[in-house]
């Protein structure tokens, strides 16, 4: 029988065929859904965050390794009642407008998919109307916004009297990071957190969502 | 046919004819597959050696250079707007290398320097240009640019940027741009005259990324002066890189193109992100018909390249174009300790060494605090890696990598946490630009202990 090491291995490793293999066979060998996911996939998982954190894997093998973990979600999920299906919460993500700089960005979403975050990535240059239109349809617990230019810094605010107007401002928590934020500037706009790194975003929306539940 | 408008056109055309892929395909699939890939084909994988920062082995480069051809070739360039992929034939990519121009004169009478393609230790000083687009109030570009160009060391003038226009915030993509464009150009235009440099190269422009500045920016100066084309990522274009290419080549201008490799990123480890730093730069004299090409490596850790991966993988990527081709390539050398810290200067020797001795044929500089602090930027740090690049014409490639070696042990465990320095008020009494005397005594200490590494050092004709 396979075992949730080898379930966690293939993760670290990005073999998709070879999680879909062991994931079907874990569950065929009646082992418990929930069990699969917290040890073998997203145990696979924490190991590749903290492997990333150091410098031993760049960016394809960590996304390489976060498409293998979903391929043997996608197999346990229709097995798990979906109150129980473990999610860390929803986040909507982006760079705000006039902004291209996406690398940091895309390392907070993959720092908090790692963590078990769903993640709704909308890229580069967002306008603070993007954002609101995101949370309507989407209904996230955290709207993240990333900006490295201090010509751009400005439109986090934008975005947050725009998400005000909207009425939606109180039912989401926002967080803002990248160069040239800080905790000052995150305060002084409105926002409920910032965060320097992409593991600390993880840990900030972690705890905001706690705070709100 | 190189540096022409119908070629840019029809690269754009093939834009739209191109195979379709997405950008999650593109920057998670297609791009690190391929590069790792082709790593694997040439016997690179694993070849960097951190424990000798700066790639002495010359076979090797060579055999990166293959690499990095096929690289171009497989590739292409991702075009973001249209989600298409921009491929060239080998002919193309070819004829365009040979086609770029080997020197690029810039600037008018006693003011004119000679850019030009260099090989690794080559005794020809490289060209520097500065400095970089650090943010700075607006009260303080021109106290700071009259000061910076008193000295003959930097030949071409770029930064700082601004992020206010007469006062109110600069907002991107937004007319304040275009009037940050024509702003700038027009401080520019008075600190060079206040500094006796009329007539200087410029590379244009600092305050705004998009083309509306540069047309503003361009429109106001006597031709040709260089574009500052930053592609939206390694090995991708877009549509507003290719609205300054179209600008530039009208009006005369030289176009510099191209953009970090992110070591760690999608261009993964030392290896692949040096043979697609070689691709990015041969692709544009093709796609983007540039005069010149700007494709570094970044170490994604801590957004700069002092340390010993990236800056292994930089001087390897260098190496390689260097010795295969006469492309004229432009490189930022990026510190991450701030003004008036010890560890900005032993950065900036190790970084500057190594480049030049590479065959590095022009810099802008310094990033020092990463770029990512206001105001943090004095003309010391200007003059001091300038002084350090043109010195270092000539060493050899075994003498850079004993002086990394040595000096990369006293700051490497700071990256994740560097000392960002102080601001220029705080070091500069603004009035006189007169530097405070801790601030003097550093440098001319650094300059000392430069010299006594083995770089000869030419003096700034302002303090020294
Ligand atoms: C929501 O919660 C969170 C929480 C944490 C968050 C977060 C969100 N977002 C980020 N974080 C945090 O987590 C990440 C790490 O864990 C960190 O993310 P970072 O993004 O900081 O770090 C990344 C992992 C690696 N770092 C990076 O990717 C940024 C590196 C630097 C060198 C940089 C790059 C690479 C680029 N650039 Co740009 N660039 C610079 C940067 C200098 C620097 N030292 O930062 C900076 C940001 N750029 C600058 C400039 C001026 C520009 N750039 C421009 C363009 C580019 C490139 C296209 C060439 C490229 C971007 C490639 C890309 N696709 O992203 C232009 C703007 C384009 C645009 N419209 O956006 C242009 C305007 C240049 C020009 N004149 O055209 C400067 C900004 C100055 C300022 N204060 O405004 C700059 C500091 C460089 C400098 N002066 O030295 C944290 O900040």
């Amino acid at each position: 029988m396979a075992s949730y090491e080898e379930l966690a291995n293939s993760v670290i490793r990005g073999n998709a065929p070879k999680v879909i293999e062991l994931t079907k066979s874990l569950v065929e060998s009646g082992c418990d859904p929930l069990e699969i996911i917290n040890q073998g996939l997203i145990g696979g998982m924490n190991v590749v965050g903290a492997r990333f954190k150091v410098g031993e894997m760049f960016v394809p093998e960590v996304l390489m390794a976060a498409r293998a973990m979903s391929s043997g979600v996608e197999i346990v999920k229709p097995l798990i009642a979906e109150g129980d299906m473990p999610s860390a919460g929803k986040v909507v993500l982006g760079t705000v407008k006039g902004d291209l700089h996406d690398i940091g960005k895309n390392l907070v979403a993959m720092m908090l998919e790692s963590a078990g975050f769903e993640v709704l990535n909308l890229g580069v240059d967002i306008s603070p109307e993007k954002f609101a239109e995101a949370v309507k349809e989407h209904q996230p617990d955290v709207v993240a916004m990333s900006a490295l230019l201090t010509t751009t810094m400005l439109a986090m605010k934008d975005t947050i009297d725009v998400l005000a107007e909207e009425g939606l401002r109180d039912k989401v928590k926002v967080i803002v990071g990248g160069a040239p934020i800080s905790e000052e500037f995150a305060q002084e706009i409105g926002a409920d957190g910032y965060a320097p790194d992409a593991a600390s975003a993880t840990e900030l929306c972690k705890n905001l969502i706690g705070q709100a539940s | 046919m190189s540096h022409s408008i119908t070629e840019l056109i029809k690269y754009m055309d093939r834009a739209k004819t191109g195979k379709r892929v997405t950008l999650k395909e593109w920057d998670y699939e297609i791009l690190p597959k391929t590069l790792k890939e082709i790593a694997k084909k040439y016997g690179l994988e694993k070849t960097c050696d951190p424990k000798n920062p700066v790639n002495t082995d010359l076979e090797l480069a060579d055999q990166f250079f293959k690499a990095g051809v096929e690289a171009a070739l497989r590739l292409g360039l991702y075009n973001d707007d249209t989600e298409t992929i921009i491929t060239v034939t080998e002919e193309e990519l070819m004829s365009s290398v040979e086609a770029a121009p080997a020197e690029l004169p810039i600037g008018k009478g006693r003011e004119q320097v000679v850019i030009k393609a260099r090989k690794p230790s080559d005794g020809v000083p490289p060209i520097y240009g500065g400095p970089l687009s650090i943010q700075m109030n607006e009260e303080y570009y021109i106290p700071l640019i009259e000061t910076t160009l008193k000295s003959r060391l930097v030949d071409v003038h770029e930064g700082p940027s601004l992020d206010t226009v007469y006062g109110s915030p600069l907002l991107a993509n937004t007319p304040y741009e275009t009037a940050a464009g024509f702003y700038e150009a027009r401080l520019r235009k008075e600190a060079q005259f206040r500094a006796g440099r009329q007539g200087m190269g410029n590379m244009l422009i600092s305050s705004s990324s998009t083309e509306y500045g540069n047309l503003a920016a361009f429109s106001l100066f006597e031709q040709p002066q260089i574009a500052l084309v930053l592609i939206p990522s390694a090995l991708k274009t877009n549509y507003c890189s290719l609205h300054k290419c179209i600008q530039t080549l009208a009006l005369g201008g030289y176009i510099e193109s191209g953009s970090p490799n992110m070591m760690g990123g999608y261009t993964a480890g030392p290896e692949c992100s040096a043979i697609a730093s070689i691709a990015d730069d041969l692709l544009q004299f093709s796609i983007h018909q540039a005069h010149m090409s700007g494709a570094p490596v970044y170490d994604l850790r801590y957004s700069g390249n002092c340390g010993r991966h990236a800056l292994w993988s930089q001087t390897v990527s260098t190496q390689a174009v260097a010795r295969n081709t006469h492309l004229i390539m432009l490189k930022t050398i990026n510190q991450v300790a701030g003004p008036c810290t010890e560890m900005f200067y032993q950065e900036s020797i190790v970084g500057f060494v190594a480049n030049s001795a590479s065959g590095l044929s022009y810099t802008i500089g310094p990033r020092s605090a990463g770029g990512k602090y206001k105001n943090h930027l004095t003309p010391l740090e200007i003059w001091f890696t300038s002084a350090v690049f043109k010195g270092a014409a000539g060493l050899s490639l075994e003498k850079a990598n004993e002086i990394a070696k040595e000096l990369i042990p006293k700051y490497e465990h700071l990256h994740a946490n560097p000392p960002i320095g102080r601001s220029l008020p705080e070091l500069h009494d603004i009035k006189t630009m007169k530097p405070i005397e801790e601030h003097y005594n550093l440098y001319m200490k650094m300059r000392e202990e430069a010299k006594a590494l083995g770089i000869p050092m030419p003096a700034d004709g302002v303090l020294c």
